[in-house]
């Protein structure tokens, strides 16, 4: 009987956890030594719907995702073109599949994103302001 | 000792396991319709249709693709699909392989077999999940039976502030079948092809242009025996003789194609259409002129579209012969299939509603009425033709499931 409830409220917690995370900031961040400062919005359109993957300054860069159940992406997508999850995943099923572009990297939590980060210098990702370490550089914010 | 071999073997293991990507695609197509002679499908490829009283599942396909990055610039990518061919073979599975180099942002180059870039949804429209319509308009799209281009293409991107300019060039060659009644088959070769891609894409907007021109490779054996036929038959009795002659003579014949296409898309609704022109030298397919235009909303996760789509060619009929007889009525019946295989003129209204079920499947209804004026057509298959009772105006339910994975 316990079991049970235990493992409902855990999947609670770990509903609230996420849900939480989407009601957060969402920040844009670079390793600590990429040279850039600042993105425009219409750059990290360009970068995220794989049309066009260099920062400012013209060097590649590796965009980083999350796997397409995490709840942080659906904000995320929302929040940088104003298109739902499903008009993304459309959006990227036609790019994938007509062999145009790959999509990013996807990976399952926010600390595998922010450990790529930190190893990868021309990498970019997305993160909840409250996770930004020292060893990232944040150079762009969603305005709630 | 067993430990560390088991590490030694893993870490690259792993590290390219990282860097690979599998996924998967599915289409479950039914086809309903009211058309007695004109057996709808969606291409010219296709070597099965569906007719009244009938449930048809042959806009049916599942596939799948994998993508290695090799390095940071050098990418293999290889996608298979399985849906209704006449020959089941590697050919014709394999939809892509081709390794991509991406020395940097700006240029991108595409080496084997590459999807081919003629209009806005032809590198992936067997994968019903990429779009909106239950299936590619047929007034447009089912007319061109390529999908994939043998060579290699060369894309520059460069980066305004106001959007992204784009400009590919792409050469080699192409083959893919064309079905049609009485068991006809032809896996057409287009050689010496080439195209130009322009397109420019903003926030909202995507504006391009395409140009492609090719050369027949090939020719069918039907062709030949009509040609050996009419060589039998003097021009007195026959005078349109040396033209048709010239017309089933289809090798090195030149083909081109001229497409532009629009999309915008604020996320509330969107329009998308293309307009084509397609000409050639050749008697078979001297012009053909299409176009669609859709227009469509989103509500919650509902896409309701409506779409209009046309097609036109001026493809003439022969002239008879100025005698009758048993054989040259038959020689004449089975040369006009064959000059009047491009003769169409017909319109399609559609209306389409996609529901998405969860993030990677979807739900289609789309529901279509089509008027022709030319029976038979490239379009479809056929029953009962010698009746002469066509009909001219038909319905077409088609549902389908649609999933990525």
């Amino acid at each position: 009987m316990l079991r049970p409830l235990l493992t409902l409220l855990v999947l609670m917690l770990l509903t609230f956890d996420a849900r939480s995370n989407v009601q957060e900031d969402i920040v844009i961040v670079v390793n600590k030594h990429n040279p850039i400062e600042y993105i425009e919005k219409r750059q990290l359109i360009d970068m995220y719907m794989g049309k066009y993957l260099a920062f400012p300054n013209g060097h590649i860069a590796v965009t980083l995702d999350y796997k397409k159940e995490h709840a942080l992406r659906s904000a995320f997508f929302l929040a940088l073109t104003g298109r739902n999850i499903a008009q993304i995943n459309a959006y990227w099923s036609r790019v994938k599949f007509s062999g145009k572009a790959s999509p990013p990297q996807a990976y399952p939590s926010i600390e595998a994103i922010i450990d790529k980060v930190v190893t990868t210098p021309s990498a970019i990702a997305y993160i909840p302001a409250s996770a930004v370490t020292d060893e990232l550089k944040v150079v762009y914010r969603f305005a709630k | 000792m067993r430990l560390f071999f088991l590490l030694f073997i893993c870490i690259p293991f792993q590290a390219a396991a990282e860097q690979l990507k599998l996924d998967g695609f599915a289409t479950i197509g039914l086809t309903i319709t009211d058309s007695k002679t004109a057996g709808v499908r969606q291409h010219i490829s296709q070597p099965n249709a569906t007719y009244e009283n009938e449930f048809g599942f042959t806009n049916s396909s599942a596939g799948g693709q994998i993508e290695w990055q090799a390095n940071s610039s050098t990418q293999l990518v290889g996608q298979v699909i399985f849906k209704d061919n006449q020959e089941q073979n590697l050919d014709n599975i394999i939809q892509m392989a081709f390794l991509r180099y991406t020395p940097n942002a700006n240029w991108q180059v595409r080496f084997g077999r590459t999807g081919l870039d003629l209009f806005m949804m032809t590198e992936h429209r067997d994968i019903g999940y990429t779009y909106t319509y239950d299936h590619p308009p047929t007034e447009f799209y089912a007319i061109v039976p390529h999908q994939n281009l043998d060579g290699a293409d060369i894309k520059y991107t460069y980066s305004f502030s106001e959007g992204l300019f784009s400009s590919k060039f792409f050469i080699g060659r192409s083959t893919a079948p064309i079905v049609s009644d009485d068991n006809f088959f032809w896996d057409v070769e287009l050689k010496s092809l080439f195209g130009l891609v322009l397109e420019w894409q903003s926030y909202d907007w995507t504006l391009r242009a395409n140009y492609t021109a090719t050369q027949s490779g090939n020719e069918n054996e039907q062709q030949k025996q009509l040609r050996a036929a009419l060589a039998q038959i003097p021009n007195e009795i026959w005078p349109q003789r040396p033209a048709l002659l010239e017309s089933l003579n289809i090798i090195g014949k030149r083909f081109n194609y001229s497409a532009l296409g629009v999309r915008y898309d604020n996320s509330q609704w969107f329009a998308q259409s293309e307009l084509s022109y397609i000409d050639s030298n050749s008697q078979v397919l001297k012009a053909l002129t299409a176009g669609y235009a859709s227009v469509g909303f989103y509500y919650n996760n509902h896409t309701l579209m409506t779409t209009f789509a046309q097609v036109k060619s001026n493809n003439t009929t022969p002239q008879r012969p100025l005698i009758s007889s048993e054989q040259l009525d038959l020689l004449y019946n089975t040369i006009i299939r064959h000059t009047n295989f491009y003769l169409v003129d017909q319109n399609t209204l559609s209306v389409t509603l996609r529901t998405e079920i969860n993030d990677s499947l979807a739900v289609k209804v789309q529901l279509e009425h089509t008027a022709v004026d030319s029976l038979p057509s490239a379009f479809y298959l056929h029953r009962d033709l010698e009746k002469g009772n066509f009909d001219n105006s038909f319905n077409t339910l088609g549902i389908s499931l649609n999933w990525v994975f």
